[in-house]
């Protein structure tokens, strides 16, 4: 009998339980696993998970739901059992998937070849041809390392008898194993005790062999496009933050060390891709694509996708880019193909396929559909291609009304259904309110190419359903995911990606591609964002600090704070109550931490783990409006800490290099501007609200220390703007900001030494020009009052910098961001002439 | 027959374009009946470069894209074709319809094989109840498929009107079925689809027309237009081509450019373009017999 956790779990009856045998022992993989102290009670086992999910949260692992209101970035999902195979199992899997990939990949290169499969009848031409995803542009394309398929991934069960079986291929751009390599590294580190207790085996050994391989195409290519002294580049092609695997093509483009870009970052030119960065374009040898088939090219493929480049087609062609997986790769993943592969392999390979799959057939065939019409209850009817939206339906759950309406809707197209034997997938045990229940599962495993051959990947993406009845396991439809753990025979070495290189290698202070424009733009926006949401929390802190019962602080500034505030769009409602203020500020902080946050998300292959770590949080404030002021006060006070440490290892983490200058120039700027507009507003004051007014204003330009240092006890204007505008050494002044966009402008690319070049350089010269020739003195004096405007000289200063400043934003953009802008209008549907 | 063709397009753009790709399926085919004795692309401004091809379906397809930028392109092709009178496949009068969709349902013969790609719905081509119901009235049992192909190409002849005005490049049959109205590649687009839904395969034809002018009258140059037609499967390795905006049987003054499922594989000229804003086109197409 079991106890300790596996007390009370009941498995589910005719299917395969991976933990306990028939006769409700335990497994012994299990037993060792459940017996590791991780394992003692429920009590410690949430404990550790807590951490767990700390971390998960932290380090931003999300997946996006479609149509979920929760919006994008949906936590990951990870159970804290993992599956556990044993070696000798697995063995017999990494035959059987080797095999698969070997056969996949002669079907794929058959297909855009020579079509042989067509002429011996091994395949019925129109399961391939009727197929919207068989790409006829792509026809005749050998890669230029003549491998089809780099990378692959095949969803495989346990049937009730314990036999695994192949469920599902993907061929195009398989996702999942940054999320099989991030539930690794959680799982490892929260549950070392039981990791460390036997042998699995590590994944970077996996992640190596791809990358050599991918590298080594594109090194062909490289040959082919620039001649044989050509150093390779890869890059990671997304389609952006929306698609529901963002996370991982950023997590990936960061552990292989590729650049993470978008279509519009590519250009074609020469049948050659380059990259548009910003000191011009770079050539691009390989593409690691992240995105389907048909939305590479919005001019050889689907016409109208925003998300490819024009041309890569012809690129592709000339054998002048590594495309991985080619081009067309698809047609191989798709259910109509399912039935016809073992046939294939027997008639190429001369054997039987090691891993079964279920059984499956193609409508439009005839014979096919003639047999399973006599007896469709035994059958789930799928759609035949992955473009087609058809929920799969199990006929045994059907009443004979809507079996006959299946029937009749698949006769009209038969070409575009499969019909499945049904399996019945094995389960296990999942964590759910602190005790085991049984779930079924299915593990998502990666073959790699890799020189002639292929590897496995030790591991895999475990994924389980979220309830006990649920047919389809998918993570879409709420599912759940676990680590895989591989038992080896012998104990594994400890690996890394990083080889042992024992060739010199040549030192460089660059990276090796230049910055996208696209990268610059962001990074440039999210330095902006980070300033603004700093003085926005300055300011919110300010003015709260300012109701508290016993504040020593002059609450006569809040009026003016409050309409610092509302350019924030902060406006409590009247009266101006500390609880109306906190109502206000649960409405006003969240778009911009939205917008914090969403511009972060752009470059996140570009910030470091523990960057992204601090800002991640600020995508799901709290509210503060029910928490006790105190509580309240202290979550502001958290929120600008991390804005500050986030400062704090930007200027200390990363590199002197473009992507920092940008994000210095936006960060400056905006302080520029935000502290001309503090200083517009609280500097009008005068009469008796002046010093408090004044006490404010030093405090949001955090200059309360200097001033007091400075001037002991009086307050008065003139110090005040002296410090926080023409003080060249107050990194809090306007002359600071402008003085560092000076400076940083010379580093630009655009830029010639010793000259005041371009326009946005004379412009940030000239502000800093007439900052220089104003005097403090005069600002602050107040006897030309006119009107509502107290000093107007101040006025109009503080609105011509900011003006000036915005102006020379943009001045910035259209220097070096222009061509990121997606400008790309594919004009197809009105390129088309005469109709006859 | 010897016919020159000469087939200009001009786009003008409000803006500049800074960078263009394009595709041109302009080149003649090369046909039993008919051979491309010369063909010339001559493109303005001039492009970086320009790869001549074959694509999939084996029509001449060219590739070009211009880097300089510019506020008109134009694109003119100049062709000789010859063309052969053909013979009415009057044999086909024999061969019932459900044989020809029964010989394709199964793939045993090469031309069956080739005819399978026309089988299917195609991104252009969509199959509904409405279209199956309307080539059901010509597609009845027992009937030859000459005589069923004649018949739908007659009925979509009398039945819709031609107007320029009344569909895009994007409406589907069964759209113009309800339209009853349309333009070549609507009639084309629509007979296509009645073909492919009781089973027998279909293809697109994108050419031109030689226009006869009417009698004393001078040709007007530039007076023609691009033209689409189709060709039925009609068993056994025979097409054939027929033309529902004329209610004939594609003839001598028929000349094919290419051949694809539907107008999106075949279209003369395709691109992407960067910049622009608004544009306008022009299209002329000069379809001359000449002397041998």
């Amino acid at each position: 009998m079991t106890e300790g956790l596996p007390a009370g779990y009941v498995p589910m009856a005719g299917v395969f339980d991976e933990m306990l045998c028939a006769d409700g022992t335990l497994r012994d993989t299990w037993e060792r696993v459940l017996a590791t102290p991780d394992f003692r009670s429920a009590e410690v086992l949430e404990n550790r998970w807590r951490e767990a999910e700390r971390q998960i949260r932290e380090n931003g692992v999300t997946y996006n739901v479609y149509g979920d209101p929760r919006g994008l970035a949906r936590p990951w999902p990870l159970d804290p059992v993992p599956l556990v195979i044993e070696a000798s199992e697995w063995q017999a899997i990494e035959a059987g998937l080797i095999q698969r990939a070997r056969l996949m990949s002669y079907v794929v290169g058959d297909i855009y070849g020579g079509q042989s499969l067509f002429h011996s009848g091994s395949v019925a031409p129109g399961a391939v041809l009727s197929n919207p995803g068989f790409l006829r542009p792509c026809h005749g394309i050998v890669p230029p390392d003549n491998t089809h398929l780099h990378f692959i991934a095949v969803d495989i069960g346990r049937q009730p008898d314990g036999a695994w079986a192949v469920l599902n291929d993907r061929t195009q751009a398989p996702s999942g194993a940054g999320y099989a390599l991030e539930n690794r590294i959680v799982t490892s580190r929260c549950l070392s005790e039981s990791f460390n207790a036997q042998p699995v085996h590590r994944l970077a050994g996996f992640f190596r062999a791809l990358r050599d391989n991918i590298n080594n195409a594109a090194s062909l290519a490289a040959r082919r496009s620039r001649g044989s002294g050509a150093e390779p580049q890869v890059v990671l092609l997304t389609p952006g933050p929306y698609n529901e695997t963002y996370f991982e093509h950023a997590y990936l483009a960061r552990y292989l060390g590729y650049p993470l870009v978008a279509g519009e970052d590519l250009t074609v030119r020469y049948d050659r891709v380059y990259l548009k960065t910003l000191s011009g374009l770079q050539p691009v040898d390989g593409i690691l694509r992240r995105l389907d088939d048909d939305y590479c090219d919005p001019l050889w493929l689907k016409a109208g996708s925003a998300l490819g480049i024009p041309g890569l087609v012809a690129a592709h062609r000339r054998g002048h880019v590594a495309v991985c997986n080619r081009l067309g790769s698809g047609i191989v993943e798709a259910p109509a193909m399912l039935g016809y592969l073992p046939r294939i392999n027997r008639e190429i390979f001369a054997e039987d396929l090691i891993l079964p799959q279920a059984e499956s057939h193609w409508l439009g065939d005839t014979d096919n559909l003639h047999d399973v019409m006599g007896r469709l209850r035994e059958y789930v009817i799928k759609p035949a291609f992955r473009s087609f939206p058809f929920e799969p339906v199990f006929c045994d759950t059907l009443d004979d009304e809507s079996l006959e309406a299946l029937e009749a809707r698949v006769r009209k197209r038969p070409h575009a259904f499969v019909a499945q034997r049904r399996m019945n997938l094995s389960c296990v045990p999942v964590w759910q309110d602190g005790r085991l229940v049984a779930r079924p599962m299915v593990v998502r495993t990666y073959i790699a190419a890799s020189g002639s051959g292929w590897v496995v990947m030790p591991g895999g993406l475990t994924r389980v359903a979220r309830r006990s009845g649920d047919p389809v396991v998918s993570l879409q439809a709420g599912g759940g995911s676990k680590d895989t753990w591989i038992l080896a025979s012998a104990p594994v070495e400890i690996e890394t990606l990083w080889p042992s290189q024992s060739e010199a290698i040549a030192l460089r202070r660059t990276a090796t591609v230049d910055l996208p424009s696209r990268v610059a733009d962001n990074l440039f926006w999210l330095g902006r964002y980070v300033e603004r949401t700093e003085v926005m929390l300055r300011l919110a802190r300010a003015t709260m600090n300012r109701y508290m019962p016993d504040a020593a602080l002059g609450a006569s500034a809040i009026p003016s704070l409050l309409r610092c505030l509302n350019r924030f769009g902060i406006r409590p409602a009247q009266p101006a109550r500390l609880s109306h203020l906190l109502t206000a500020f649960d409405e006003g902080l969240p778009p911009v931490f939205k917008a914090l946050h969403h511009s972060a998300t752009t470059v996140r292959d570009r910030l470091s783990m523990d960057a992204w770590r601090l800002l991640n949080p600020l995508g799901m404030p709290t509210g503060l409006s029910n928490r006790a002021p105190v509580a309240s006060a202290a979550e502001l006070e958290g929120y600008l800490m991390r804005i500050a440490t986030f400062n704090g290892l930007a200027m200390e983490n990363m590199t002197r290099g473009l992507g920092w200058r940008f994000l210095e120039l936006g960060r400056r700027i905006e302080r520029a501007i935000q502290t001309a507009g503090a200083v517009r507003i609280l500097g009008s004051e005068s009469g008796e609200t002046e010093p408090a007014a004044f006490e404010a204003l030093l405090e949001v330009c955090d200059s309360t220390m200097t001033y007091r240092s400075r001037y002991y006890t009086s307050l008065r204007l003139d110090g005040v703007l002296d410090l926080v505008i023409s003080d060249d050494s107050n990194p809090r002044a306007i002359a600071f900001q402008l003085t560092a966009i000076n400076e940083h402008l010379r580093y630009l690319p655009r830029e010639r030494p010793g000259t005041l070049a371009t326009p946005e350089h004379r412009m940030a010269a000239a502000c800093l020009a007439e900052l220089r020739r104003v005097d403090m003195r005069r600002l602050a004096d107040s006897s030309d009052a006119s009107g509502e405007l107290t000093r107007p000289a101040l006025d109009r200063f503080a609105a011509n910098l900011s003006h000036d400043l915005s102006a020379l934003s943009d001045v910035l953009g259209e220097a070096y961001f222009k061509h990121a802008i997606p400008a790309l209008v594919a004009h197809t549907p009105a390129m088309i002439p005469a109709r006859g | 027959m010897l016919f020159s063709v000469v087939h200009r397009t001009t786009y003008r753009y409000t803006s500049a374009v800074s960078l263009s790709h394009h595709t041109a399926h302009l080149r003649p085919l090369d046909l039993p009946y008919q051979t491309c004795r010369s063909h010339q692309l001559a493109i303005s401004p001039l492009p970086t470069s320009v790869e001549e091809d074959r694509d999939y379906f084996g029509n001449g397809v060219a590739a070009f894209n211009i880097t300089q930028p510019h506020r008109e392109l134009v694109v003119e092709a100049t062709s000789e074709v010859e063309i052969f009178v053909r013979d009415r496949p009057d044999y086909l009068f024999d061969r019932p319809w459900e044989d020809v969709a029964a010989e394709t349902a199964i793939v045993r013969t090469p031309g069956a094989l080739y005819a399978t790609e026309f089988l299917f719905p195609s991104p252009s081509v969509e199959i509904t109840d409405s279209v199956t119901a309307f080539a059901q009235i010509s597609f009845v049992p027992g009937r030859s498929i000459l005589e069923a192909a004649l018949d739908l190409n007659r009925r979509i002849f009398e039945e819709f009107t031609f107007d320029s005005q009344a569909t895009t490049i994007t409406t589907a049959p069964a759209e113009v079925l309800i339209l009853k109205r349309g333009v070549c590649q609507d009639f084309a687009h629509l007979a296509i689809a009645c073909c492919r839904a009781v089973g027998i395969p279909a293809r697109y034809i994108s050419g031109y027309l030689e226009t006869q002018p009417p009698r004393d009258q001078p040709r007007l140059i530039g007076a023609d237009a691009s033209h689409a037609w189709l060709s039925v499967y009609g068993g056994n390795g025979d097409w054939i081509d027929v033309d529902p905006t004329n209610d004939i049987l594609a003839g001598i003054g028929h000349i094919a450019l290419a051949t694809g499922r539907d107008y999106r594989d075949v279209s003369p000229l395709r691109g992407i373009i960067i910049g622009g804003g608004e544009h306008h086109m022009d299209v002329g197409v000069d379809v001359e017999r000449l002397l041998i």
